[in-house]
């Protein structure tokens, strides 16, 4: 097909509820608790297979096809590492040590590549795997070397290092067959940068001169105190939200791209409302959480087709090993994605 | 015969047909294309319905990858029924959606959080910690000594004399226990008096601590609340604990990476403080058991606690090592380890009540 198909947005669009969320994830905890431990990879399936079920794209929803007897083979082979290492960590508190840096710093690159081999591998979108291609290498480069030259920078590289990381991801991230591509220039990573220290400073400098003048007015050091506060968190939502739009708005697939427009003020009422939800719940609304994060994200970015999209092929399916990403959980990594 | 609405996708394309499926036996589907009624793609072999969650649209996946998708779940539900789903996949989405469950099984789970975190770990802890032969306590720390006497304690101060003059005031209870094989040895430290109870079955006095005595019976009552830290393997205990804790928190979260940090934290911190005031109890416990036997009055241990929070006051952060349990922990408070000492020594003050 030649034509010229016209461009068009497709939205993104949760359609879960956080109460619908929570009866599941709840049952599924009980389970988990009642059996020990043993069902827990069959919650976890159950709980990501609720939260892509539910992301529509253009009408269509993802898919997530993990399974639980691997995810628990995983698990169980993930702890034995763990308590080995812990175990001699213990025993040689001095050498132990050393061993389990070396150990992690060697296992951690190969991790990183399966864990994102498992997610995007058990990730559909209208019956068509995704698929992880980056190698062991370029990982080692990507979450190895260069944050380790940015904290030698005390920071200054830390654009560089953030751009290289998302760069990594987004190129070996494929649709099918197809890949996606990472466009944004190094530069736009530092004058976003610029602009969140800029943000910053205004805000802090806003805030610090309500409390000194305020210091002696009790009422008004008690509003500075919230103003600093709130400057934090704005400050927070800031970032969060420029480096966001700036990862999204520069990843294609094809000739089609995504647009992102997280907005400062509601991302901050958002973090607000939710860390008090868990407050006052007590950690119950974590599901709740999820399903409004997932909701905002879902509302504000937009994937824009250039051209006809059911022409993405299959790519033959890959093995994915559930061991890799489990030490990753167990050792805590967070690979932010 | 049991015809779905949907759309069909063969696995190979991002392309989807809307279709009807139509079930016909056991063994036996066609789907066919909606627009035009032509079959598009014929099974004659079994299928795989999804299990319901939510209001997620069903998914049929076909042995060659093709799927067919429909949200009308009443007919799905006897598509699944028919094909042999498992009784589990229809009961499942059944608890998932009651509410009443879900609330009933929020307090279960943390009525069974609670008594996982107050009885079954450390009582599982203990378990193990007892059944271990105990030189894993003492390989546990093989080096605490060594790293401490590098980083942060100096030698002693005190006169040799008078170490050795305390050593064999306190060597018949060191040897005491058959169990135990302490030691007690005296370092100088910056952070004041204080007591220590190590892996390796080592005691360890700082010279402050020495000074702060007002006589050797107040430092028998310390010598022996560390013995009980060493008799009741904590050090291990505490170890296993914290290993258990977070074993158990993976196992029941399941996604230890989307918890925040901070939320995760707080309740860990909040059960190990708890866990070592625990223990500290014990340790007291076990000191005022002794000095009872031994005829010791139970007032020294009073006495050395009030000098020991005086010195020191209440506000100190107990930022101790795992390895090492401190003797003027902050947990429990020392008003409250006072006003238990008091009634021991109250009872050791009536006649007849002395063993």
């Amino acid at each position: 097909m030649s034509e010229q198909q016209p461009t068009r947005e497709l939205t993104f669009e949760f359609r879960g509820t956080g109460i619908e969320y929570f009866k599941i994830w709840i049952i599924n905890l009980l389970l988990t608790i009642v059996t020990l431990g043993i069902y827990s990879p069959w919650a976890k399936v159950r709980n990501n297979k609720y939260l892509y079920n539910h992301l529509y794209l253009d009408d269509y929803n993802f898919d997530y096809h993990a399974q639980p007897l691997n995810i628990l083979l995983g698990r169980v082979i993930a702890l034995g590492v763990f308590m080995i290492l812990v175990g001699i960590g213990q025993v040689y508190p001095i050498w132990g040590g050393a061993i389990f840096f070396v150990v992690i710093l060697v296992l951690a690159p190969w991790i990183v590549v399966s864990s994102f081999s498992f997610r995007n591998r058990n990730s559909s979108y209208k019956n068509l795997r995704f698929d992880f291609t980056g190698d062991y290498k370029g990982a080692f480069i990507t979450f190895g070397i260069l944050p380790l030259a940015g904290a030698i920078s005390f920071g200054l590289l830390m654009p560089l290092v953030l751009r290289q990381i998302r760069k990594y991801v987004v190129d070996n991230t494929c649709y099918g067959t197809s890949s996606f591509e990472f466009t944004a220039a190094i530069n736009d990573y530092f004058m976003a940068f610029l602009k969140i220290l800029g943000m910053g400073f205004v805000l802090a400098v806003g805030a610090g001169v309500l409390t000194t003048f305020g210091a002696a007015v009790p009422a008004i050091a008690f509003i500075g105190g919230i103003a600093m506060m709130a400057v934090y968190l704005l400050i927070y939502a800031y970032y969060v939200a420029t480096i966001e739009n700036l990862k999204w708005n520069a990843s294609w697939l094809r000739t089609n791209y995504f647009t992102s427009d997280l907005k400062t003020v509601e991302l901050a009422t958002l973090f607000f409302t939710n860390a008090l939800l868990m407050m006052v719940t007590l950690g119950l609304a974590f599901p709740a959480i999820k399903v409004r994060v997932a909701a905002y994200k879902a509302s504000r970015i937009v994937f824009v087709a250039c051209e006809d999209l059911d022409t993405f092929i299959a790519n033959e399916q890959k093995q994915a090993e559930a061991v890799g990403q489990e030490l990753g959980e167990v050792f805590d990594f967070d690979l932010g994605f | 015969m049991l015809r779905i609405e949907g759309f069909f996708s063969d696995g190979k394309t991002s392309k989807t047909h809307d279709a009807i499926l139509t079930y016909h036996q056991p063994g036996r589907l066609t789907v066919s294309s909606s627009s035009d009624n032509q079959d598009i793609f014929i099974a004659n072999e079994s299928c795989e319905v999804s299990t319901r969650l939510g209001g997620a649209p069903r998914v049929i996946t076909f042995l060659s990858g093709a799927t067919f998708t429909s949200a009308d779940h009443g007919q799905v539900d006897i598509l699944a029924r028919e094909t042999g789903n498992p009784l589990w996949h229809r009961i499942l989405p059944v608890l998932e959606a009651n509410l009443a469950l879900a609330l009933g099984g929020a307090a279960v789970a943390a009525v069974l959080i609670w008594f996982t975190l107050t009885q079954g770990i450390p009582g599982l802890a203990k378990f193990v910690a007892f059944n271990l032969p105990p030189s894993v306590e003492q390989n546990l720390g093989k080096g605490t000594l060594e790293l401490l006497d590098k980083h942060v304690l100096l030698p002693s101060e005190l006169p040799v004399a008078e170490q050795l003059r305390i050593k064999s005031k306190m060597e018949p209870l060191l040897g005491r226990d058959p169990e135990l094989s302490p030691r007690l040895i005296f370092r100088k430290s910056g952070a004041g008096a204080n007591a220590f109870a190590l892996p390796s079955q080592t005691i360890l006095f700082t010279d402050a601590l020495v000074e702060l005595a007002g006589n050797d019976e107040q430092l028998i009552a310390v010598l022996l609340h560390e013995l009980g830290h060493l008799k009741h393997r904590h050090i291990l205990r505490r170890s296993l604990q914290g290993s258990l804790i977070t074993i158990a928190s993976i196992l029941v979260t399941g996604d230890v990476s989307g918890v925040n940090e901070l939320i995760a934290g707080i309740p860990t911190l909040l059960i190990d403080a708890s866990y070592s005031r625990d223990f500290e109890r014990e340790a007291d416990d076990y000191a005022i058991d002794l000095l009872l036997r031994e005829g010791i009055p139970v007032k020294s241990f009073e006495e050395i606690l009030q000098r020991l929070q005086a010195a020191q006051g209440e506000d100190r952060k107990g930022d101790d090592p795992s390895l090492v349990t401190d003797f003027l922990s902050s947990h429990p408070g020392t008003a409250e380890r006072l006003s238990l000492i008091r009634s021991s020594s109250f009872q050791q003050q009536k006649p007849g009540s002395n063993p």
